[in-house]
């Protein structure tokens, strides 16, 4: 689409808008074999280009955590988390423990509610053979009666804490716009009580699945925290040696415009593909899970590490349980701070920061000049940095099944992409399998 | 008891805003046999919207193919929606599959009927287009008409 404008003085304006504003992209993948070898495999994401790091220079500081919240409608917290911590880190602000927990409590909620919306209304489908999660609750309704009992709780915390359940409203550098009262919270617990057990449940049944064999040798990176599972706070670490500060990631990641993807695909320098998420998180904290979730993982027999990208199903629920959990005792020993957050003052600096998104590492850097305005900014979601990791799940899947017809692998290679992530599940409603044999 | 009318749309974008457009109408005359909701968002959890309701009445932008400002009646206790009649939210989630969701897990009010306005463009930023406009004014008048009988 493009519109022409004429300028007084006979000059033409061009306005081009090359892209429509869409949230989610279609999905494609491409494979070519020769013979016994997959020689080329490629995930085409059609997602627009992130616009957002150009729209927020010029924009004040304290706009990001509502202004990106808006890129993702299933996980703005994490948004909004990432944003508020780097910028933060820039004026020299730090959380007291009762912020700390609250905004713990907010990731609580949307990590429940992401995991749970994933689980059992896009994923768990393909492992009990059901072409979509309306017609799994025909022959299942008490699973998804308790996918959606789940959920409630999850949203139930980003509405009272949040303010609102998509795009919460109630986040600023800072802390929050208004604390709640300590009754707000405690009406939540009989729901998030009835969600663990029903959690806890669930997770037996999903332990309980077929799971594709697939074992990756893949790095997995995650943060690292002292005494918690990572959610906002951490240095930068993996199975392969890694150890950093959030400061020194865009020494060690880099992204790349490949031809055949919209999206920018992250590797490591020097590496190549890595992972991240919750296999990634359980493989590297595993030892940090409250131990009603490390009790779930190890009844459901989860390997340490975990190799099969397929089990992170049971990871999430693993997760959803911790989620749960930690959720109710924030609750319970919470008590309202005496002060209300303070105004943080503009300072000129850069400043980075990770938050562990539902989907993985969510990296944020805002360079801001000593009025508060916004001179740069840079957004790398967990969808981008796993790409090249998909790519190579998809390469080996497909290789240890090319005798299957093309509708049994192009099913795969759709319950694959969904063990990363929501957004790109959606994609793989159009997902189109080409396949060249030879 | 009062009906539960249920209007779904997009606002801002063109003839999605048909069902909104129809509860705005159905807003200017109040009347005890009647509530009206608006709603721009179709969760999963349609079935919260009816609870504890008997009669509930829904109406809704579609693109199956027809003539613009069509109006289409179904009665979900009886059939299930056409799958492509309605727009996706971005989850591929609509809804036939919020219906289909509560039918499965017996959520369903002991009166669904659920009306379409077959749209023309669904441009952003633009205002109904002239055969649906029209539509939304006779389908006020027709559910007006089936919820209170005038003389009744």
């Amino acid at each position: 689409m493009s519109a022409e404008k004429e300028a007084g003085g006979g000059d033409t304006r061009r306005i081009r808008v090359d892209y429509l504003s869409r949230v989610e992209g279609e999905g494609a993948f491409y494979v070519k074999i020769n013979g016994a070898e997959v020689e080329q495999a490629e995930l085409r994401i059609f997602e627009p280009p992130r616009f957002f790091e150009g729209f927020l220079r010029g924009r004040s500081f304290l706009e990001p955590p509502d202004i990106t919240a808006r890129i993702c409608g299933i996980c703005p917290v994490a948004y909004q988390m990432s944003a508020v911590h780097a910028l933060e880190a820039i004026v020299g602000f730090r959380p007291d423990a009762t912020l700390r927990a609250l905004r713990r409590l907010l990731y609580c909620g949307e990590w429940i509610e992401s995991h749970a919306l994933h689980v059992f209304f896009l994923h768990a489908p393909d492992f009990l053979g059901f072409p979509d999660a309306m017609t799994m609750a025909k022959t299942y309704p008490e699973l998804v009666g308790d996918g959606l009992a789940i959920k409630k709780a999850g949203n139930a915390i980003v509405a009272r804490l949040g303010g609102r359940e998509i795009h919460p409203i109630n986040v600023r550098l800072g802390g929050f716009y208004r604390f709640p009262r300590r009754e707000e919270l405690r009406e939540l617990l009989p729901n998030l009580r009835d969600a663990l057990g029903r959690a806890e449940d669930a997770s037996t049944r999903v332990a309980g699945f077929e799971f594709p064999h697939l074992e990756r040798d893949v790095e997995f990176v995650g943060l690292r925290h002292h005494s918690d599972y990572p959610m906002n706070e951490g240095r930068i670490v993996s199975n392969r040696g890694l150890d950093i500060d959030v400061e020194d990631y865009d020494e060690h990641f880099v992204e790349e415009h490949l031809r055949h993807s919209h999206a920018l695909q992250s590797r490591i320098r020097e590496r190549g593909a890595y992972l991240c998420g919750p296999l990634a998180r359980f493989n590297l904290s595993y030892d940090r899970l409250r131990p009603r979730a490390r009790e779930l993982a190890d009844a459901a027999r989860l390997e340490r590490p975990c190799r099969n990208p397929f089990k992170s199903i049971v990871v999430r629920m693993v997760e959803v349980v911790h989620a749960l959990d930690e959720a109710i005792a924030i609750i319970d020993s919470y008590q309202v701070p005496e002060a209300p957050s303070v105004a943080l003052s503009a300072r000129a600096g850069t400043g980075r920061a990770c938050t562990e998104a539902p989907r993985g590492l969510l990296y944020h850097r805002y360079r801001i000049d000593a009025q508060g305005t916004i001179e740069d900014a840079k957004i790398v979601p967990p969808t981008s940095q796993n790409q090249r990791a998909m790519e190579e799940d998809l390469v080996e899947l497909v290789s240890a099944r090319l005798d299957l017809d093309d509708t049994a692998l192009r099913a795969a290679c759709e319950q694959a992409i969904r063990n990363y992530d929501p957004c790109i599940s959606c994609a793989t409603h159009f997902l189109r399998l080409h396949i060249e044999r030879r | 008891m009062k009906t539960l009318v249920i209007g779904i749309g997009n606002r801002m974008r063109g003839d999605d805003a048909a069902g909104l457009r129809v509860i705005e109408r159905l807003a200017v005359e109040s009347t005890t046999a009647m509530e009206c909701l608006a709603l721009e968002h179709i969760a999963l959890e349609l079935y919260e919207a009816w609870r504890d309701r008997d009669a509930v009445l829904v109406v809704d932008a579609a693109t199956s193919g027809h003539d613009p400002g069509t109006v289409h009646r179904f009665d979900a206790r009886v059939e299930a929606l056409p799958v492509r009649i309605s727009r996706f939210s971005s989850h591929g989630f609509g809804l036939h599959e919020a219906i289909e969701l509560a039918r499965a897990l017996d959520r369903l009010p002991s009166r669904l009927i659920v009306y379409t306005i077959e749209g023309e463009s669904f441009i952003d930023g633009a205002a109904l287009s002239p055969p649906v406009e029209e539509a939304t004014r006779r389908l006020a008048e027709r559910i007006r008409e089936e919820i209170q009988p005038a003389g009744a």
